[in-house]
């Protein structure tokens, strides 16, 4: 290692090549370490504080975390607001981008219009999203409510119902299904080899069995890939709620990061916002961390061998 | 080895020169003019116009000492703009606003104005005393009201006559309120509601997309309910006035039945769509300038203002939204920005900028509203009347909006039927107890490690 170290020193080549290096990314460096590291590292200090930006900080220990967890009502409230959006959300988006990946995936003409049509309700921005979705189910005049009754059903309250207001916003979710996420496996689809399939035919296997041992194992490193995307986004949804509904009614879309929002931005309590961000992003790699075990048992990666 | 030298300082001097780039194209500009004035940063909060105000256009006339440079920020981000604005010790002289004072205040964010209106003898009696009130906190005043959006009830006269009421009659208490509001329901043959009289309720969206005021807390006012202890140390949110109030409105909610609120309320609206412009709720209590909104989106519409009603053998009440002009802590020309900001509060100048702008809203000079030129116009009187009967919405600075958060959801768990009153407010007072011990803890702690903004004179 010392030769290697000693090595480099003396060659004026590699030398002035790193240095090149170094300094062509080092705005990018410097960037980093002072707008991402130094609000970081901040950040854990000030959730160990009693902080409202305009005043000094007042160090209190653990105390945030203590009344997160044991005397704060909203702090759970939020925690089962995201995970039942997180739950109720990932499959539906998954499966949704996949089967309309796999409709896109036909060599039939015209397809590309296809994709494309299928594309575009996922370049609308947030907000106009939720404008527009807050008219969709709108119970008296909305366009889904409307449907349902020429269908013969009464509609729900949607987004002024506790019991409907997360499912309403999983449902606004579905309109995106075909953006990045659908090209994203329509790709893998594409890079399945065709001797698999002709291999299923030979054993006289029908589609169920080339999508369970050809598609699926073929396409789960990016299923697993997606999954834990999506919880990560998940577990930030704040747009929506904060447009919408304002985390009503009944605190039912009461999201981690609306809540969040409200405690740095309305209350300025900064130190305990930090606390509350910091609880997120253990909860994140947790859950991304069991993913990965999971995974494990079930994402197959070419070239590798199951149990060596 | 100077050859690589050579090379390296060149790629060092080629940074150099695209960082001068950068910094040259995003410096923050200056007034190149020859002219020795003080240049006063402005800052006004705004929703789309970004119109230079009358106000500075005037003072910059007038003046030879001082010059108002006026930047429009974003209605929505003004809070957080300020925020960052003072913590880079960089703010702009003035800022003008509409949350409460005492949250920046009670947070040294804001310059006590004492010593100049000590200075100038300015007569704060011309102010409207709720409005001043709501400039203080501790014994100081840490700004000064520009204007104020006085409440009185709205009711649309050709909805009275379709449902048999007198246009002429408004009502006068509650109870009627409640009375007139059943005979105002209206119906599709389907069940749908397409209008109704009044809202007891609004939940936690309506009350600033409709531009109103939750009924329970006018209600409150005008029983005199004490929401604290006078020391505002103690929250005393859970009494039995306050249970008595929830119960009526919780009843006079249920004429119509949940459900068919919730979906009725959920087509409102801006402009147009506006719950009282659309011509679907015929009762509102709605601010001074909203005949001005009327005019804009609903010119033909027959309506009628009136006193906001009350509880027999009670007095009307209503609350200040006042909008307000400060000096942020670190601004660098603090008595310049006073020389500005008293100048918006003289009565003339007050006048003349109302007549400039498109809304009508209250002066914060009495002088000013009171004077004849202001009172001829359509329902000023009421306005004018009912600000006598205004309180301020700053009932306990130190938790602000954790106060108006809960009492809020306090209010939604019981129409929703998920609490009983009591219950409900025993769990909101909790919590906001809970608030306010924190952040008087904290306050005690800043004031020993913190020096409280004062002015160099």
């Amino acid at each position: 290692m010392k030769n290697t170290v000693q090595h480099f020193w003396n060659n004026p080549l590699k030398r002035r090549e790193a240095l090149t290096g170094y300094l062509f990314i080092s705005p990018w460096v410097l960037g980093f370490l002072i707008f991402g590291i130094y609000p970081i590292i901040m950040s854990i200090y000030y959730s160990l504080c009693q902080y409202d930006v305009l005043r000094v900080p007042q160090f209190i220990g653990l105390q945030n975390f203590k009344e997160l967890l044991a005397d704060d009502p909203y702090f759970w409230k939020s925690i089962w607001n995201t995970l039942y959006f997180t739950v109720l959300r990932i499959p539906l988006s998954i499966l949704g981008s996949l089967l309309l990946a796999v409709l896109v995936n036909n060599a039939i003409r015209g397809i590309r219009f296809f994709r494309t049509i299928y594309f575009i309700p996922s370049i609308v921005t947030g907000v106009v999203l939720s404008v527009l979705w807050m008219w969709m189910f709108n119970p008296q005049y909305g366009l889904i409510n409307s449907f349902l009754a020429f269908m013969g059903l009464k509609g729900p309250l949607w987004l002024q119902s506790p019991q409907w207001s997360k499912p309403a916003l999983v449902l606004m979710g579905l309109w995106s299904i075909g953006g990045g996420r659908m090209l994203v496996f329509l790709a893998a689809l594409q890079g399945i080899p065709q001797h698999l399939y002709e291999a299923v035919d030979l054993d006289g296997g029908g589609w169920w069995s080339k999508f369970r041992h050809v598609t699926l194992p073929m396409i789960s490193p990016v299923l697993f890939l997606w999954t834990v995307l999506e919880v990560i986004f998940s577990f930030q949804i704040f747009t929506e709620a904060y447009v919408m509904t304002k985390g009503g009614p009944l605190d039912s879309t009461l999201f981690y990061n609306l809540y969040l929002y409200f405690k740095a931005f309305d209350d300025f309590q900064m130190g305990y916002a930090s606390a509350l961000a910091w609880l997120l992003l253990v909860l994140t790699l947790a859950v991304t961390l069991i993913q990965f075990k999971i995974g494990k048992r079930w994402v197959y990666y070419e070239g590798e061998q199951r149990g060596a | 080895m100077l050859h690589y030298l050579w090379k390296i300082l060149k790629i060092i001097g080629l940074f150099a020169v695209l960082l001068m780039t950068i910094a040259f194209l995003f410096w923050p500009q200056h007034k190149t003019n020859n002219d020795e004035r003080i240049h006063v940063r402005y800052w006004y909060a705004t929703g789309q116009k970004e119109e230079l105000p009358f106000t500075v256009r005037l003072f910059n006339e007038m003046q030879d000492s001082i010059f108002v440079e006026a930047v429009a920020i974003p209605w929505q981000e003004s809070e957080k703009k300020i925020l960052t604005a003072i913590l880079s010790d960089n703010p702009p002289d003035i800022v003008d606003h509409f949350a409460p004072v005492v949250k920046w205040a009670s947070r040294m964010g804001l310059y006590p104005l004492d010593s100049f209106i000590a200075a100038d003898q300015f007569d704060s009696t011309v102010i409207f005393p709720a409005c001043w009130q709501e400039m203080q906190w501790q014994g100081h005043v840490f700004a000064m009201p520009t204007a104020t959006a006085s409440y009185a009830l709205f009711y649309n006269k050709e909805m009275f006559r379709q449902a048999g009421l007198d246009p002429d009659k408004p009502p006068r208490t509650w109870d009627e309120v409640r009375q007139y509001a059943r005979k105002l329901v209206r119906r599709t043959e389907r069940g749908h509601i397409t209008q109704m009289g009044f809202l007891f309720h609004l939940g936690r969206t309506l009350k600033v997309s409709q531009q109103t005021e939750e009924p329970l807390l006018l209600m409150a006012w005008q029983k005199q309910v004490p929401f604290t202890d006078p020391q505002k140390e103690k929250v005393l949110f859970a009494n039995e006035q306050m249970v008595e109030l929830l119960n009526y409105v919780l009843e006079a909610n249920q004429d119509v039945p949940l459900p068919d609120q919730l979906a009725f309320v959920a087509g409102f609206g801006y402009g147009d769509q506006h719950a009282f412009t659309s011509g679907r709720l015929a009762m509102m209590i709605l601010p001074g300038n909203f005949p001005d909104h009327i005019a804009a989106y609903r010119p033909g519409l027959d309506y009628g203002v009136s006193v906001i009603p009350s509880f027999e053998g009670f007095p009307t009440a209503s609350s200040t939204a006042t909008w307000w002009m400060a000096i942020p802590r670190g601004a660098k020309h603090p008595r310049a920005a006073w020389e500005f900001i008293k100048f918006v509060v003289d009565k003339e100048v007050q006048l003349q900028s109302l007549q400039a702008m498109d809304e009508n809203l209250f002066p914060a000079n009495r002088l000013a509203a009171m004077d004849a030129s202001f009172l001829y116009k359509d329902f000023n009187q009421i306005f004018l009347d009912q600000l006598n009967y205004a309180h301020s919405t700053s009932i306990l600075p130190l938790a602000h909006d954790t106060f108006w958060r809960e009492f809020t959801n306090a209010v939604e768990r019981v129409v929703h039927g998920k609490q009983q009153p009591w219950d409900a407010l025993k769990q909101a007072e909790l919590i906001i107890q809970n608030e306010l011990n924190r952040a008087v803890a904290y306050d005690h702690y800043v004031r020993e490690h913190m020096q409280f903004p004062g002015i160099a004179q």
